[in-house]
């Protein structure tokens, strides 16, 4: 092994000095086995299922603890690398160095920072790994439609067996809550729970409807390229006044599902945009609660506990049990029992119910006193469904690599700087950026103070009017200012051209904003139409941060030569 | 005959004469000088078995005769120099509000040419060699520099530019690679790199403490790493700030004489100019010794009306003032002064320097040192 490390590193050092003075290999590799290491973290952590038990598992590795172990190893590679790095500098010593050559080696500590501090995407990678292996979209599927149907049966609560939820048979698939809060009048009665409108459509053209803010609609469906069909409030009903017994609570009523994967649009009950596929819900439990025979109830039952033992619920449920709380056909299958949504500890056997937000005391009563002893814990199936569909929607590489390439850039620019320039210049470059933003903090308040107006454009204008100057001093001031003068105005450029690019975006966008804004008002008063405004940010949309990125390399390629200029100049 | 096979006849003789010390170094200086990867490898396996067996002068002797042989046979280039690849006019640097000025300083300096820059601390030294090396600006007076390569960006210029200043860095990590390093950056093939490195780690004496730490080197062998680095980068000039403190005589001596032999070489001569304390060493080896003093230049070379004509002698003697004015009582002496080590004595112009000799060793007096120095830098010490 030595052999090879040895043999290894004379390659390198008579072929590639940059790789081996960057120690570029050696530390990918490190990187690389602790990528493993991560990698296989994020595949044992669910070996557990409790593990899924907890929302948002992509975000677990930040909240118990596995970040801190990422930081740890990240800075004791980095540690590690400078000790190394630091060993040798040709730029220094004046060693032949072309521009490319300098650029190689930002690319060199870009790459290495980048490597040796990602280990999330490792870990998400052995995340998405496990979820492949064991949780195949069939698999899945299969246990999402078992908990769906199940759900019904799920008698944790009252809400979801009143009468408000039912959307079958008709004229309940008709009814929708008016979500319009414009067109509501408050002191209306029929914003009360029972209260619900029917609708009518409209086909209007769709030129008419974008331009005359008059339409009122509660949904808008695109039927063609030139049309849409409006959704209209129609009529008020009671909802009580449908049925002989509304007051029942019945597993009829139920049109929720457990888990609505997250590629489907969820809205609250009742809303007109949701109808649809709440009628479907309700007309396949409606169906499978009347159609099923009591054994095929049973077996459904024992299908979704060995679902809940498989993901470690806590249920003290049997299906035979289960069925003989929940299975009422008798009495149009009223909800008469139910059961605690968890499991009772030993220090804490009294059971707390959140109840409902409608304040319905009356149900409150009924259900506390038709409370069993028994438990499912259906929250935690639910959110693990969650979590399987997020680990097997979340992608490995997204938009968050700009961020954390940029990030490096960061981290890079910095090194880059003391490796270029010298300690003394490093440290005072540290020294102005630290006076310059106090500054021009104080500058920006001062005129704030004096105007009463703070927009934020004078301490932008300052900052680039900072940059730019600094940019100036750097390429034009070599040999006529000293040279740690040149030394800091070089090192500020470096680090401050994505800033700058930023900030020239954020200006154009604002103005762009503001202007559009005075044009959309004048516009909107003139022709009582609505104007759509794209500012150069929308352009950019999330690909700004690559954009900035991309051209400070670019410009850092052409700067090495001013960097290798400041290099050679003499001092005072 | 060309310069190369006298220098080859030159070692030859050396080894007849079995004088391997001297002798040794002048045929790696042969070998270097044909850039033939073949012989450098000869070369330095010679060098290694010469380090396993110290004692065996004849078989090492046949060794080198042999591939001497074979050198002999390779053509190599001679550099002609006619152009100074340094020309320094009039060159003026003052520090803060004229507490200190440089100059002016006129130098003019070609490859294969050594000069000296001696003076007492505090006086130029350093400043002018960072001038030179364009570390630091002048205020007046114009520097121009005569490269292989004319079309020279600054930082171009700073690589050509080789000065080593008194305190150097220390190197991390093994020195060898250090080497290595240098030579990747300089565009070495990967083939000849490790071979051109071991051959200027035997050149310069360095064979047995390649493997050591920089920790564990003297301050000699830590100067003689730094030249190698140095050398490998084949400089066309060389700027050497005190490379000689901290060594003691005999390495004081190795060193100068390896400079000048490296400097001189056949198809890649160096123009050096080194500053230092050490006077009558400096003097040896160097074609011109620059004296600073307050800033203002001398050099040895330089006629000056009220020196001229004078013999100047430095004597290190037990006799005391009296007893030296009478020896010297025929000799038209003109001033004897005392510095509390050694005797300055000044003659008229016409006294030869034997016959201050002849006084000398007539006497019964112990005399540990005598040296005229009337053509020596050291006269500006001294008066």
């Amino acid at each position: 092994m030595k052999k090879f490390i040895h043999t290894t590193n004379q390659y390198l050092l008579e072929r590639y000095p940059i790789i081996w003075n960057t120690r570029l290999l050696w530390i990918t590799l490190i990187s690389l086995g602790v990528h493993l290491i991560f990698y296989i973290l994020g595949f044992i952590y669910l070996l557990s299922p409790t593990s899924l038990h907890k929302r948002s598992v992509l975000n677990h590795f930040f909240e118990n603890g596995t970040i801190f172990f990422n930081i740890i190893v990240s800075l004791l590679i980095i540690v590690f690398w400078l000790i190394y790095l630091f060993k040798n500098n040709s730029f220094k010593n004046f060693y032949p160095t072309k521009k490319s050559g300098l650029f190689k080696q930002f690319l060199c500590y870009m790459f290495i920072f980048f490597v040796s501090t990602s280990f999330y995407y490792s870990y998400l990678a052995g995340l998405k790994t496990y979820a492949s292996i064991h949780f195949t979209d069939d698999i899945f599927a299969k246990e999402v439609t078992l908990a769906n149907k199940t759900y019904p049966f799920i008698a944790d609560n009252w809400d979801k067996y009143e009468i408000t939820n039912r959307y079958y048979p008709s004229p309940f698939d008709t009814l929708y809550r008016n979500s319009h809060n414009t067109y509501i009048d408050s002191s209306d009665t029929y914003t009360k729970e029972y209260y619900f409108e029917t609708y009518r459509t409209l086909i209007t053209s769709k030129e008419k409807v974008d331009n005359d803010f008059s339409i009122a609609y509660d949904y808008k469906e695109s039927i063609n390229e030139d049309e849409y069909r409006l959704y209209q409030s129609n009529k008020r009903i009671n909802i009580y006044t449908l049925t002989d017994n509304p007051k029942k609570l019945s597993l009829l009523n139920v049109s929720g599902m457990l888990y609505t994967p997250e590629d489907s649009t969820y809205y609250d009950y009742k809303d007109i945009r949701d109808i649809w596929r709440k009628v479907a819900n309700n007309k396949a439990h409606h169906k499978l609660i009347t159609t099923s025979t009591p054994q095929e109830i049973k077996t459904l039952f024992s299908d979704f506990l060995a679902l809940c033992h498989k993901y470690k619920i806590d249920t003290d449920l049997s299906a035979e049990k289960w069925f003989q709380l929940v299975y009422n056909p008798e009495n149009e299958f009223e909800v008469s029992k139910f059961i605690k949504q968890n499991k009772p500890n030993e220090y804490n056997q009294s059971y707390s119910y959140n109840y409902s937000a409608t304040g319905n005391k009356e149900n409150d009563l009924y259900f506390k006193k038709h409370l069993t002893k028994h438990y499912l814990n259906s929250n935690q199936l639910e959110t693990t469904l969650e979590n399987i569909d997020e680990i097997k929607h979340a992608t490995i590489l997204d938009f968050s690599i700009f961020f954390v390439i940029a990030a490096t850039f960061f981290l890079a620019a910095p090194l880059f700087m003391f490796r270029v320039s010298s300690t003394r210049t490093f440290i005072f470059s540290v020294i102005t950026t630290i006076i310059l933003s106090i500054l021009v903090i104080l500058l920006s308040a001062a005129f704030a103070f004096i105007t009463s107006d703070f927009n934020g454009y004078l301490p932008t204008y300052l900052t680039l009017f900072i940059f730019l100057a600094a940019f100036i001093v750097s390429i034009n001031g070599i040999g006529k200012f000293r040279k740690i003068v040149t030394g800091i105005c070089m090192n500020i450029s470096i680090v401050s051209f994505p800033i700058f690019i930023g900030m020239i975006i954020g200006l154009v966008t604002a103005y762009q904003t503001e202007a559009c804004d005075l044009r959309r008002t004048q516009h909107i008063a003139k022709f009582n139409t609505y104007e759509d405004c794209y500012t150069m940010f929308d352009w950019l949309d999330v690909f700004w941060i690559p954009t900035v990125t991309l051209l400070t390399l670019i410009y850092l390629y052409f700067y090495s030569n001013i960097i290798r200029k400041w290099k050679a100049s003499p001092e005072k | 005959m060309n310069k190369h096979a006298l220098r080859i006849a030159e070692v030859f003789h050396f080894l007849d004469n079995k004088d391997i010390t001297l002798g040794y170094r002048k045929f790696l200086d042969c070998i270097i000088d044909t850039q033939h990867m073949d012989l450098y490898n000869e070369a330095i396996a010679i060098t290694d078995w010469k380090e396993q067996h110290p004692q065996e002068v004849e078989p090492l002797i046949e060794k080198c005769k042999a591939l001497l042989s074979k050198a002999e046979n390779i053509p190599v280039e001679e550099t002609t120099v006619t152009s100074p690849i340094l020309t320094a006019t009039n060159l003026v640097k003052s520090y803060g509000t004229h507490k200190f000025t440089l100059g002016p300083v006129s130098v003019t300096i070609k490859k294969g040419q050594v000069y000296g820059l001696v003076g007492e601390n505090g006086n130029g030294k350093t400043t002018l060699l960072r001038i030179l090396a364009k570390e630091i600006t002048h205020n007046q007076g114009s520097l121009q520099f005569e490269f292989k390569d004319k079309k020279l960006s600054n930082f171009d210029l700073r690589t050509k530019l080789i000065y080593i200043p008194q305190r150097t860095d220390v190197w991390y990590g093994s020195l060898k690679d250090n080497l290595k390093f240098v030579l990747a950056n300089y565009g070495v093939s990967p083939a000849e790199n490790e071979t051109r490195v071991l051959m200027m780690i035997a050149r310069l004496g360095l064979w047995n403490y390649k493997h050591l730490k920089w920790s564990e080197l003297s301050s000699g062998y830590k100067m003689r790493f730094e030249l190698a680095r140095t050398l490998l980068r084949q400089p066309e000039i060389l700027l050497l700030d005190e490379p000689l403190a901290n060594l003691d005589v005999l390495a004081q001596q190795v060193i100068l004489e390896d400079l000048k032999a490296i400097c001189n070489s056949v198809n890649n001569p160096i123009a050096l100019i080194l500053s230092s304390q050490q006077l009558y060493e400096v003097e040896k080896v160097s074609d011109k010794v620059i004296f600073l003093k307050n800033g203002k230049y001398k050099d040895n070379t330089e006629e000056e009306i009220d020196t001229q004509k004078l013999l100047i002698v430095e004597i290190d003697t037990t006799t005391n003032r009296t007893q030296l004015l009478e020896l010297f009582k025929e000799l038209a002496l003109k001033k004897l002064t005392f510095n509390g080590g050694v005797f300055t004595a000044e003659f008229e112009p016409d006294v030869p320097f034997n016959k201050v000799l002849k006084a000398l060793g007539e006497s019964q007096e112990q005399v540990t040192y005598v040296r005229n120095i009337s053509n020596s830098t050291r006269r500006f010490f001294v008066s």
